[in-house]
């Protein structure tokens, strides 16, 4: 081999050292970064999906006071939205998954009830408003729609289990012109008599002693498996549902939903719907009229009755006469002047208060009275 | 003479060994220093992709009266960390598009205390562009922007209320609250959520 191949040789060989050394030093500086990004990466891909995971398995719906989680994942409620549209931060409240509960009135310390609340927010991010967590009525026919019957959701609906919702009480019993002795509210639930006496509980534990025997008889007047809001009146050391008549004496009771409803300045129509039930002995008839009244804390008030909306259906059950009222009492706002100019000048929470009337034909009757159900919604200008 | 002879070329292996220590030892200087940037601004960039799929911004509430836009900002985090974060806010009809921002003046506050404006040079910002690189906010024009910094204290999100008349709204789509993280005194985009108004163009 000649000196000068021998002399490039040299330098092929010195020129791949050197092309080696840096190679060793570059590629694994960019394999470490590479590396680094990658892992971060990785590690930032599963957080977030776990996370975004989590955060959209969250539902909580409400049932009666208490609001539940029914998803599987933990939810922590860290804000609420008042129904005056305040963000209140609240001290962190955690609902175990599968069916974690808390009630409404442990979020915060000024809401009582559903009707206080506007929106629901978690730790994850999520915004639950209030009325998406209401269940709607069971559905009818009419496919989806048809779980909706007089444009109401099933939350609007007072009745049952959710007469617990609200503070009732009977503003005024009076029975042949002389009021009642201690009236008021009861409904029967879960095979117990519940009544509401600074707040609801159970009669026995309110220290209220019924007639059981009398009172089962009316536990639900019209027996359609759905109880009645009943009034018990108190003689002597007992309650009492039932009103005897003599002499064709007249009974009348107030009930009043407090904070039933919130009613902007700009309401057109309120619309009361309602079923009340009557049941009579022998072949006594009793004259009813209904009336339902808005009022607020100041005592303006506006009053609508029952003329024609809503239907009567009177049939016999076992040894009773029943008759039920059912249908809706309307408040055309926007039309009356009277109660336009109380709307729009008073705003906001009304109690809904409901009278009913009762006549008998006759004397000597046994006559009772309740509300199956009753819902007030307003109607606004789109 | 023949030791004249050896002499030459000992002082050309010394000079060329010379000069190749002082050009390898410039080399290693200039790799040091190469690799050096690269490994922070690698280290800045994972910091802000951490940041960045942590933070989780969302509109909790939005309202809107004849004068004035409301929207309530709520920010939590994947990790529940104490974090400072930085807000700007925008007005644009292109969805995504970093070139139809315009800045918007608002007032913004948080749990009720007013957040003043810090006003930032925009060469120290940085938001992300359509291609998902990072580009300084200078890029749309700007001399300095007006920045709100605001905590997030775990366990509770943030809640931000920007409150912005209507006026400036006209003819907008979108409202753009970006969010920022400061590393090193140069404040990165790491979420941004589009607004939709309500009452339109």
């Amino acid at each position: 081999m000649s000196k000068w191949l021998r002399k490039g040789q040299a330098e092929i060989i010195g020129g791949l050292m050197v092309a080696s050394v840096l190679l060793l030093i570059i590629i694994p500086l960019i394999l470490n970064t590479m590396t680094s990004s990658t892992t971060v990466g990785t590690r930032n891909y599963i957080l977030r999906s776990q996370f975004e995971i989590e955060r959209w398995s969250e539902k909580l719906v409400i049932n009666g006071t208490k609001i539940v989680n029914p998803s599987p994942v933990e939810i922590t409620i860290v804000r609420i939205w008042d129904t005056n549209g305040t963000p209140i931060d609240i001290s962190p409240k955690n609902l175990l998954a599968g069916g974690g509960t808390i009630d409404i009135t442990e979020l915060y310390s000024g809401i009582t009830s559903i009707h206080d609340l506007d929106a629901l927010v978690t730790a994850r991010g999520r915004v639950f408003k209030i009325e998406e967590l209401i269940p709607p009525t069971p559905g009818g026919e009419g496919g989806e729609e048809g779980g909706l019957p007089l444009g109401l959701t099933g939350g609007e609906i007072v009745g049952g289990s959710y007469i617990f919702d609200y503070n009732i009480t009977i503003i005024k019993c009076i029975y042949g012109g002389s009021p009642c002795g201690d009236a008021i509210p009861a409904i029967y639930h879960n095979n117990t008599w519940y009544v509401y006496k600074d707040g609801w509980g159970t009669a026995t534990s309110k220290g209220i002693n019924i007639d059981l025997n009398q009172a089962a008889k009316y536990i639900d007047m019209d027996k359609n498996h759905a109880p009645e809001l009943i009034v018990l009146r108190r003689y002597d050391n007992t309650h009492y549902v039932v009103f005897t008549a003599t002499d064709q004496k007249d009974y009348m009771y107030s009930v009043k939903f407090s904070r039933y409803i919130r009613i902007e300045d700009n309401t057109t129509l309120i619309s009361a719907f309602l079923k009340v039930v009557t049941v009579s002995t022998a072949e006594a008839e009793l004259s009813t009229f209904i009336e339902t009244i808005l009022s607020n804390s100041n005592n303006n008030a506006i009053n609508m009755s029952n003329y024609g909306s809503l239907s009567k259906v009177r049939f016999p059950k076992d040894v009773f006469n029943v008759t039920v009222y059912e249908g809706y009492i309307l408040f055309p706002i926007k039309q009356f002047g009277y109660f336009s100019s109380i709307i729009s000048n008073y705003p906001g929470y009304y109690d809904v208060i409901v009278n009913i009337y009762l006549k008998p034909s006759s004397s000597n009757v046994d006559m009772s009275s309740g509300i199956e159900y009753i819902a007030v919604t307003a109607a606004y200008p789109d | 003479m023949r030791l004249d002879k050896g002499i030459s070329p000992v002082l050309s292996v010394t000079v060329l060994i010379g000069a190749v220590i002082i050009l390898g030892m410039s080399f290693m200087a200039y790799s040091i220093s190469l690799s050096n940037a690269q490994s922070s601004e690698v280290r800045i960039r994972n910091m802000v992709v951490d940041e960045a799929a942590k933070v989780v911004i969302y509109i909790e509430k939005e309202d809107t009266t004849q004068s004035t836009t409301t929207i309530y900002l709520g920010l939590t985090k994947v990790i529940p960390e104490t974090s400072k974060y930085y807000l700007i806010l925008f007005k644009t009809n292109e969805y995504q598009s970093i070139y139809g921002l315009i800045p918007l003046s608002a007032t913004i506050s948080q749990i009720q205390q007013n957040i003043p404006p810090q006003p930032k040079t925009s060469s120290q910002i940085y938001v992300v562009e359509t291609a998902g690189n990072y580009v300084p906010l200078k890029v749309l024009g700007l001399p300095s922007i007006d920045t709100y910094m605001f905590w997030y204290i775990p366990p509770n999100s943030s809640l931000i209320k920007i409150e912005i008349s209507n006026n400036e709204l006209v003819n907008f789509k979108y409202v753009v609250p970006i969010i920022l993280v400061d590393f090193g005194n140069e404040y990165y985009e790491v979420a941004r959520i589009y607004c939709i108004l309500r009452w339109g163009q």
